[in-house]
């Protein structure tokens, strides 16, 4: 939606707001729509806010919420010491061998890139607590 | 002596507050509504707009001075909704966000509050667009199935229902709502290249 779009939109929504009720039921009575039909059901629209619990909005942003949270806890979220933890694994071999010559290689690796490697190896389906 | 700030209305005030709106109260929210959804293109039902406004006095996110009307409270509410559902942007999500977030919304809640406490019914930086929105009202009046097509989908009408209560072809329907269409994109462009 264009910046005008809402402008005009904003515009014209205050130039009904701004219609006095003279003007307003002229323009009803030469129309066709039923204004009692219409202005019964706006009624009810107005106090059903007071029977729903929560607005349409909020249950939207409640699912977003549950949809977060529901994200499964990773392996590497649990383990407070990566480095240690793979040392150990690779200790008792339990580390593919690429990944056990990269330990032995003495190669960089920061707590992240650990993480990570942990999170792939869950994704490989391996069973990162030692047991096969 | 300090200020005592008007009272905040209580929910049952509210409720009496909404049960004694006349038809013409309503049928103006409806307008409104309508209007900001209609015309600003926005993916919302006029009964959500409008149940969401009620929504927001209720839950306490809009506090409802006792010295201020309804319909104005409810129209400035409105307007705020739209306007952060157009600040949104394509993802869901993101839409989700802007909407709810309190700090953005209250900010535009103020601004429209502090105007409606001057012209109840008129914001003040809206009045330079009005020229546009007589244009746009002479426009369509001049095409009395335009101006019905209009009316009807800012009441909240479908198109099918239109389509009967207008007593038109689905054809002949469809060619005047692009007109109408065409002509608020027109009117819009004209806004937008105003200094």
């Amino acid at each position: 939606m264009k910046d005008s779009t809402l402008a005009l939109a904003q515009a014209f929504a205050s130039r009904i707001a701004a219609l006095s009720n003279k003007q307003q039921d002229e323009l009803m009575q030469k129309s066709s729509f039923d204004v009692a039909k219409l202005a019964l059901h706006t009624r009810s629209v107005l106090l059903n806010a007071y029977d729903v619990t929560e607005s349409p909005l909020k249950i939207a942003r409640r699912e977003i919420d549950s949809l977060e949270a529901g994200k499964k806890q990773r392996a590497s979220d649990t383990i407070t010491d990566p480095r240690s933890y793979l040392i150990d694994m690779m200790v008792k071999g339990l580390l593919p061998n690429d990944l056990t010559l990269a330990f032995r290689d003495g190669k960089e690796l920061s707590d992240d890139d650990l993480r990570s490697i942990i999170d792939d190896l869950e994704d490989l389906g391996d069973d990162l607590d030692g047991d096969y | 002596m300090p200020e005592i700030a008007p009272q905040q209305r209580s929910q049952n005030e509210i409720r009496i507050a909404i049960e004694g709106l006349t038809e013409s109260d309503l049928i103006k929210l409806r307008g409104v509504a309508g209007a900001l959804i209609y015309i600003g293109d926005i993916n919302w039902s006029i009964d959500d707009l409008l149940h969401e406004a009620v929504r927001r006095l209720l839950d306490g996110q809009r506090n409802w001075r006792s010295d201020m009307a309804l319909i104005p409270m409810l129209v400035g509410i409105m307007k705020s909704v739209a306007s952060a559902e157009y600040s949104s942007t394509q993802h869901q999500t993101e839409i989700l966000e802007s909407v709810l977030s309190s700090e953005q919304t209250s900010e535009q809640d103020d601004r429209y509050l502090a105007f409606l406490k001057v012209d109840p019914l008129v914001l003040t930086e809206e009045i330079e667009n009005q020229e546009i929105v007589d244009a746009l009202i002479e426009s369509v009046s001049g095409d009395p199935l335009v101006k019905d097509i209009l009316m009807g989908n800012i009441l909240g009408y479908t198109r099918a229902e239109l389509i009967e209560k207008l007593s038109l072809t689905p054809t002949s329907f469809d060619t005047a709502n692009r007109r109408l269409k065409r002509q608020i994109e027109r009117f819009a462009e004209k806004l937008g290249e105003q200094p």
